[in-house]
């Protein structure tokens, strides 16, 4: 039995187009949504929601929001396969009725697998505040399924729905009910495939293969190929005959003919009341090109902003500082999320030395600078992250998101990238790790693959924080060329963003022409929190578990790296295994920027330990130097200021950290991709710090 | 009068007479409802990407770039 056997009675999929209002409904439906492991062969992670009705359990499964159902991406064959194979006992099929008919085309795919199925006709607010007449008789009557209108909005809907589905799960299964439709001089052909189907395929009970062999004739290969089928070897003559009949795209005469079947069956259903309906508003800011561009770049960075401010002070600090107001702007950090979470981790330290030094003092060090120094270090991101990522879907969930990628989508038109590479690249302010998954927004794989390639070189939050210090040591005294160094690490890195992918796009995979853009605009709305709340906690959780475990492990293995020797315990770092390990890659860059041994170790193993996570960095050389604070622990170092800027500029883009070299391999699927990535962005990276060096040494 | 869609002008009607786009992104367009019959309402055309209502101007409002637009074929009621 399936896990989602193991955690409920009844198991529910949930499926239907992007900008349904699936996100809305299904946290209204479910109230708690978790992750449950992976859907079968992918990376992609299966929400569940769970809801007790009647007292029995439904698991709700949330599907990816798609079109139709022949697979173009992994999205659909999610979808498909779950439909086909998975362990449902009804599917929930949402559509939104004020998109018309072609709402409805998705359902019809459905339904030609299975009429296991309830509708949920969702925004039933907007529809009638729009003015659309449904006639749900006659839409219950030609699909011959229960269909309830639900406002998630309004909390409408809900109970009804959930009882039509605990009905239809209770009825007896009729095996192979499903909707036909007449495809004409497809049908023989249709029915070969049915056949042949037929032999190979097990698929779930009750589920009619004439569905799959409809995709399949629309040309899934995926899907043939998953049921053992070679269309074109196997029905190369069948095909040629199939084809010259419908006029040539088999694909498309069944597309049509399910429009056709829509418009005639339920065509009559949908009424606008005359002069009622409120025209589709693209706001007027978004349609200058001009206005448009600086509107979407306002709203990102602001949000960016606020995220910071919130967080580490930034930029308020920095401009304070600039102002001459270094006390003011240290009062400001304490007391910033960051540094409030800094302060309690601090007395605790403090609070396990006191107790314990006098009794255990190799125990009270791991405990206070190893394991809650780790912790420390990881809760100090979570808020950072919810805050960022609530911030970016509350974009989304608005629908200015496409509105932003639209006009953007000139700008990285030029370099091989559409409108949907802005996600990617902000969010990897925040953390490449969302950054690189949000590359899934990509039009097509070859741009997937160019986001995910550039990705680590847009500086994230943790390399701020080791971006701040170095700024704030090496250019010591000079709050505006702090400012300047500071804004040109994060153009640096936008610019090396683009540039890679459009080296990627060319190189790699020899496409010329730029991505296009295909998009829909849903309605502008105010987000739901219920939504921005499950999205950006459930990457927070995410984080904490897959990311926060390493980096609380990492910090105690650094602590017993620096604290133990040849000669056991010792609190001399210098005679550390880590001297040993960091002397090793120290050695292997000293001459290059001429640094000295003793601090050539330090800063490779911070390199080493910067490669596990970037915020390692800092920590690192902290716990290296013995000091407190990562601004302290870098005046320690004595560099000079052609390779504090060398180093910094090394720091800033030379390997993604461990989590999001995991990730891209994730993304990727392929060793090959990922190590050429890594190769290149540490050949970039080494590149631009030598050249500044030279030029800082010249100028120096 | 037959055109891409890409000329199309604002505020007209559009009815698609054919998609010559490659197989993925046909798939994506019939999947949302650009079949061949189906009337689009331009409405915005920049000369860089254009925005379309479906069914008419009551349906789903999808905005295509121009590459796309170009391999839309359809007829525009003077």
């Amino acid at each position: 039995m399936s896990i989602l056997k193991n955690m409920c009675k009844y198991v529910v999929a949930v499926v239907g187009q992007p900008n349904v209002g699936k996100s809305t409904l299904f946290n209204i439906l479910t109230g708690r949504v978790e992750r449950v492991g992976n859907f079968p062969g992918t990376t992609v992670t299966m929400n569940v929601g769970t809801r007790v009705y009647g007292g029995e359990s439904i698991c709700f499964v949330d599907l990816p929001g798609i079109y139709g159902l022949k697979a173009v991406s992994s999205d659909e064959k999610i979808a498909r396969d779950f439909i086909i194979w998975g362990d449902w006992d009804a599917i929930l099929v949402l559509v939104d009725a004020t998109v018309g008919v072609s709402g409805f085309y998705l359902l019809a795919q459905v339904l030609q697998f299975t009429k296991r199925v309830v509708v949920a006709l969702t925004k039933w607010d907007a529809v009638q505040k729009q003015g659309i007449d449904v006639d749900l008789e006659k839409l219950r009557k030609v699909f011959g399924l229960p269909i309830v209108t639900v406002s998630a909005l309004k909390g409408e809907g809900i109970e009804e729905l959930l009882e039509a589905v605990m009905s239809m799960i209770r009825s007896p299964e009729s095996s192979n009910d499903s909707l036909y439709i007449d495809y004409g001089p497809l049908e023989p052909f249709l029915t070969i495939l049915t056949e042949a189907v037929k032999q190979r395929a097990v698929v779930r009970h009750g589920i009619a293969l004439r569905g799959a062999a409809v995709l399949i004739a629309m040309g899934d290969r995926d899907l043939a190929k998953r049921l053992g089928l070679d269309l074109e070897h196997t029905y190369a003559e069948v095909l040629a005959k199939v084809r010259e009949a419908v006029g040539g795209d088999i694909e498309e005469y069944i597309a049509d003919k399910i429009d056709m079947f829509l418009e005639e069956a339920i065509g009559s259903a949908m009424r606008f009341r005359a002069g009622y309906r409120e025209p589709v508003a693209i706001p007027r800011i978004f349609r200058n090109p001009v206005t448009g561009f600086l509107t979407s770049f306002a709203i990102l960075l602001s949000a960016i902003f606020t995220a910071f401010a919130i967080n580490t002070g930034f930029p308020f600090t920095t401009i304070l500082e600039m102002l001459g107001q270094s006390s003011v702007a240290a009062t400001l950090e304490r007391y910033t999320i960051s540094g409030i979470i800094g302060m309690t981790f601090d007395y605790l330290k403090v609070l396990v030395h006191n107790t314990l030094d006098s009794s255990n003092s190799v125990l009270a060090s791991l405990l206070a600078d190893g394991v809650i120094e780790g912790v420390g270090v990881v809760t100090s991101f979570i808020p950072l992250i919810l805050i960022t990522l609530a911030i970016m879907s509350a974009i989304e969930d608005s629908g200015l998101g496409p509105l932003m990628a639209i006009t953007l989508h000139r700008l990285f038109a030029r370099f091989g990238l559409s409108g949907r590479a802005v996600y990617p690249m902000f969010i990897s302010l925040g953390c490449n790790v969302p950054g690189v998954i949000a590359s899934r927004a990509a039009l097509d794989d070859v741009e997937r693959f160019g986001i995910i390639a550039s990705a680590s070189f847009i500086p994230c939050q943790a390399r701020l924080v080791v971006m701040l210090a170095l700024v704030g040591y090496i250019l010591a005294g000079h709050p505006l060329l702090q400012a300047i160094t500071i804004v040109g690490i994060y153009f640096g890195g936008m610019i090396l963003y683009l540039i890679t992918a459009k080296l990627f796009r060319r190189a790699v995979f020899r496409v010329k022409n730029p991505p296009e853009l295909l998009l829909e605009i849903p309605r502008l709305k105010i987000p739901s929190l219920r939504v921005v709340w499950w999205n950006s906690w459930a990457l927070t959780k995410h984080f904490v578990i897959r990311a926060g475990t390493v980096l609380t492990l990492l910090v105690v293995v650094v602590w017993s790296l620096t604290h133990f020797g040849s000669q056991g315990f010792i609190t001399d770092p210098s005679q550390s295994f880590a001297a040993g390990i960091g002397a090793a890659i120290g050695n292997a860059i000293a001459p290059l920027y001429s640094l000295p041994p003793e601090t050539s170790w330090k800063i490779g193993f911070a390199l080493l330990a910067g490669f596990i996570a970037k915020e390692n960095l800092l920590a690192t050389l902290a716990v290296l130097t013995g000091v407190e604070e990562g601004k302290t622990a870098i005046e320690q170092l004595g560099i000079t200021l052609p390779q504090g800027l060398a180093l910094l500029a090394f720091f800033m883009y030379y390997v993604p950290c461990m989590a999001t070299v995991a990730t891209i391999y994730g993304e990727t699927k392929s060793l090959k991709l990922t190590l050429l990535v890594v190769a290149y962005i540490i050949g970039i990276a080494l590149t631009l710090s030598l050249a500044l060096y030279r030029i800082a040494v010249i100028l120096h | 009068m037959i055109i891409p869609l890409s000329k199309a002008p604002t505020n007209k009607i559009a009815t698609i007479i054919q998609v010559n786009t490659g197989p993925g992104l046909k798939t994506r367009l019939l999947n949302m409802g650009f079949v061949n019959g189906a009337k689009l309402k331009v409405l915005e055309n920049n000369g860089h990407h254009i925005v379309v209502a479906l069914e008419g101007g009551s349906g789903r409002v999808v905005a295509l770039s121009r590459g796309i637009a170009m391999k839309i074929l359809v007829e525009v009621q003077n």
